[in-house]
């Protein structure tokens, strides 16, 4: 199995995808993601996923960089595939636990009371710089978490978008990637119309997301948005109708 | 024989002196003058009081003798011009008359000896004697008084001259180190001398009964330690000595070394000084967190739980000289409450502060601290999480293949290391030696079981045994394990910790 792929790398700052099997829906793939950013020695890991693969991205990660380089760990919101093992991660590195105000009064329900080992994040998000490069949390709320942010890399120029994007494949791997959009819709809008609370929030998303030049969207399920491919799915995401927009379905 | 004795005392003490006689009868001028001459050096003589006056201001001589009525102006006239140029001047004045007006007239103008003619020659040489002693006196003494001047302000010590308890000099160093003006600010300041002299083992100072004065006068030439506040609130440590002056029974002279840099006051008393610590310590506290009041800035508060450490923000809304007031999470408030105290932090403060619970009030948040302490490790450099294991528990420790035959007890556990207490220390076991640890935890139904080479790493005695840590080794082997323990571990406590905190 393909479970890690170096997405970026231009000897000073590296990023990396690690893919493990989480869930098989019918004959298809619902790969989860965690990605590693690696800026000289210091380390950001990004949805680091549930305590199921704790034991993995442990060993995924340190073939990278030694424990004590990792500064931050990045949760994107609160669902237990992101950070369920927080838990874990508190007691086995000395990293900074980034994520949502809303969420961090939860962190105890998955096994953390040191509160003042969170850095919260504000709903209008934040940045984080290093030298000319900067990582940049963009607003992502209600899409699908209350308190949800995507991640952008200035300098790989890679956003990393959450459960936006998330995809089901027919292929599994960490070096998969779209290849035809319009089919990659027939897997796309199923998800995203149940779990998007509304195409204001798309639209809102959407327009941060174009103050930025994404080379490449990377979901926390499923295969990556390179090329032309991200800018489609954008284009497709900002019209979307969703939730709130398709409450009849629902109701 | 008598007579003789007198002589040669009078010529002792006048030989040296400068006499102005005034008499307007030639005869008896030149008689008196004749003896004058055999006791004082210089022996100058007038008819009047115009001369005479003239002669004082020309001579300045030590005594004035004259008669009462002259030509020009008589010899009390002549006194009160005298008193006017010289206090010191001696007088004598000797007269026919005997009436009472000319008496009191002599008194006013500062007359020193007031001798009726006919002059007995015993009664003279009397008067005489009497005037030279008191001049001799004053000589010395304003000998004494520009030498011991001279001396007290070239020395670095601080020096004070007493007669008896009184201040009579005192340098320039020792007016500088109280902040006082000059000496009269002295003499008033030094009626409460002894609430300079510092509560300090082995040191001197006012006790029950014991008057530090007069302990000193007492042992004059021995040393006492004594401790003095400067203006800058500092303890300085002095040697404090009295000396006798020769000849002068009730004079001694003060002197202060000051040995502050010699550090030896923590040596003489460990109590006092922690006690100042702590009190310079309370200071700071204090200035620190005004400047986070009157910042609003948060600061981070730490409490832990079995080892498991639960912290939360805090905002400080109320600061008084022996207690702060705080707000913060429910959750916080209530491991405040389980443990008794908490632990602050903030990043302008150098090392955390240790507060005690006073009180707490749920309905408004608020957490009453006091007994601020700075301590020396910062939880929030606590660098692994730590737990105390459930239940039973066993550790058998080996040194080389050897299994030490001790009992071990783990206090807690992280994947890094394990602090454990022992009843007696094994041969050996001294820090930075490797040894083996073979632990069994048995928290669940399937027990946990690691063995992991492991250095001493630190070891305390306590009162009642000896208290280790233990840095693993060989972590990586068995760390997948010791996460997978203490996260499990973590989550009970913190079940636990929740049932206490809605059982209040």
């Amino acid at each position: 199995m393909r479970n890690e792929k170096i997405l970026y790398d231009d000897g000073k700052h590296k990023c990396v995808i690690f893919s493990f099997d989480d869930d098989e829906v019918e004959d298809k793939f619902l790969a989860v993601n965690q990605y590693l950013i690696i800026q000289n020695n210091s380390a950001v890991l990004l949805d680091p996923g549930s305590r199921v693969l704790y034991d993995e991205v442990y060993d995924a990660v340190t073939k990278h960089i030694p424990i004590e380089n990792l500064k931050y760990i990045f949760f994107s919101h609160q669902d237990p595939d992101v950070a369920d093992s927080i838990s874990q991660w508190a007691i086995s590195c000395n990293a900074t636990f980034i994520i949502s105000k809303i969420w961090t009064r939860f962190m105890s329900h998955y096994g953390l009371m040191d509160m003042n080992r969170l850095h919260s994040v504000a709903d209008k998000g934040g940045r984080v710089s290093f030298g000319d490069d900067y990582l940049q949390f963009i607003p992502a709320h209600f899409l699908h978490s209350a308190g949800n942010f995507s991640l952008y890399d200035s300098r790989s120029k890679i956003l990393f978008s959450g459960d936006i994007g998330a995809n089901i494949s027919d292929v599994y791997g960490a070096d998969e990637e779209i290849k035809d959009f319009e089919e990659a819709k027939k897997s796309l809008v199923g998800f995203h119309k149940r779990y998007m609370a509304g195409n204001k929030f798309c639209k809102a998303w959407v327009n941060h997301v174009k103050k930025y030049e994404v080379d490449m969207i990377a979901p926390q399920h499923g295969v990556l948005f390179k090329d032309g491919y991200a800018k489609d799915f954008l284009d497709w995401f900002e019209k979307l109708e969703c939730g709130g927009d398709c409450m009849d379905d629902l109701y | 024989m008598q007579k003789d004795t007198k002589y040669k005392k009078l010529l002792a003490l006048a030989g040296g002196l400068t006499v102005l006689y005034v008499e307007d009868n030639l005869g008896l001028q030149k008689q008196a003058s004749k003896l004058f001459e055999r006791f004082f050096k210089n022996v100058v003589v007038a008819n009047d009081g115009r001369e005479g006056l003239n002669l004082f201001k020309e001579l300045n001589p030590d005594i004035v003798i004259t008669d009462v009525k002259m030509p020009h102006m008589n010899g009390l006239e002549m006194v009160k011009h005298i008193r006017e140029i010289s206090l010191d001047t001696q007088v004598i004045v000797t007269t026919a008359f005997d009436d009472k007006e000319n008496l009191l007239e002599a008194i006013d103008v500062g007359v020193d000896k007031y001798l009726k003619k006919p002059i007995a020659m015993d009664v003279l040489l009397e008067a005489l004697e009497q005037i030279s002693l008191k001049i001799q006196n004053s000589k010395n003494q304003k000998l004494f008084n520009h030498y011991v001047h001279d001396v007290f302000e070239h020395q670095d010590n601080m020096l004070i001259l007493l007669n008896k308890r009184e201040p009579v000099i005192v340098n320039q160093k020792t007016l500088d180190f109280f902040s006082l003006k000059d000496f009269a600010a002295f003499k008033e300041f030094f009626k409460g001398f002894s609430k300079q002299l510092l509560t300090h083992n082995n040191f001197l100072y006012n006790k029950e009964n014991i008057e530090w004065l007069d302990v000193v006068q007492a042992n004059v030439r021995k040393l006492f330690n004594v401790k003095i506040k400067d203006k800058d609130g500092e303890n300085r440590h002095f040697m404090l000595k009295a000396y006798s002056i020769p000849d002068k029974d009730d004079f001694f002279i003060l002197s202060f070394d000051d040995i502050t840099e010699l550090n030896l006051l923590a040596i003489y008393d460990k109590d006092a000084i922690s006690k100042e610590k702590k009190e310079d310590e309370k200071k700071t506290i204090l200035s620190l967190l005004e400047i986070i009041k009157r910042n609003q800035s948060q600061i981070k508060i730490y409490n832990s739980y079995k080892g498991l450490n639960i912290s939360n923000t805090g905002v400080l809304f109320r600061l008084t000289k022996e207690e702060i007031n705080i707000k913060t999470t429910y959750l916080q408030q209530r491991a405040i409450s389980i443990n008794k105290y908490c632990i602050i932090e903030s990043e302008i403060f150098p090392k955390a502060i240790k507060c005690n619970l006073k009180s707490i009030n749920y309905e408004n948040q608020q957490v009453e601290l006091e007994n601020l302490s700075f301590v020396d490790t910062k939880p929030s450099e606590q660098n692994n999480v730590r737990v105390v294991p459930f239940g039973t528990h066993k550790v058998s420790l080996f040194g080389g293949d050897r299994r030490l035959n001790v009992e071990v007890n783990i206090l807690d556990i992280s994947i890094d290391g394990v602090s454990v207490s022992l009843e007696v220390i094994p041969p050996k076991f001294t820090v930075g030696n490797d040894f083996r640890l073979n632990i069994v935890l048995d928290d669940s139904k399937i027990p946990l079981i690691v063995d992991l080479k492991a250095k001493l790493y630190k070891l305390d005695e306590k009162r009642k045994n000896f208290e280790a840590v233990f840095v693993f080794e060989d972590k990586l082997k068995a760390k997948k394990l010791l996460v997978e323990y203490i996260s499990k571990r973590q989550m009970a406590l913190i079940r636990e910790f929740k049932g206490l905190q809605y059982a209040k």
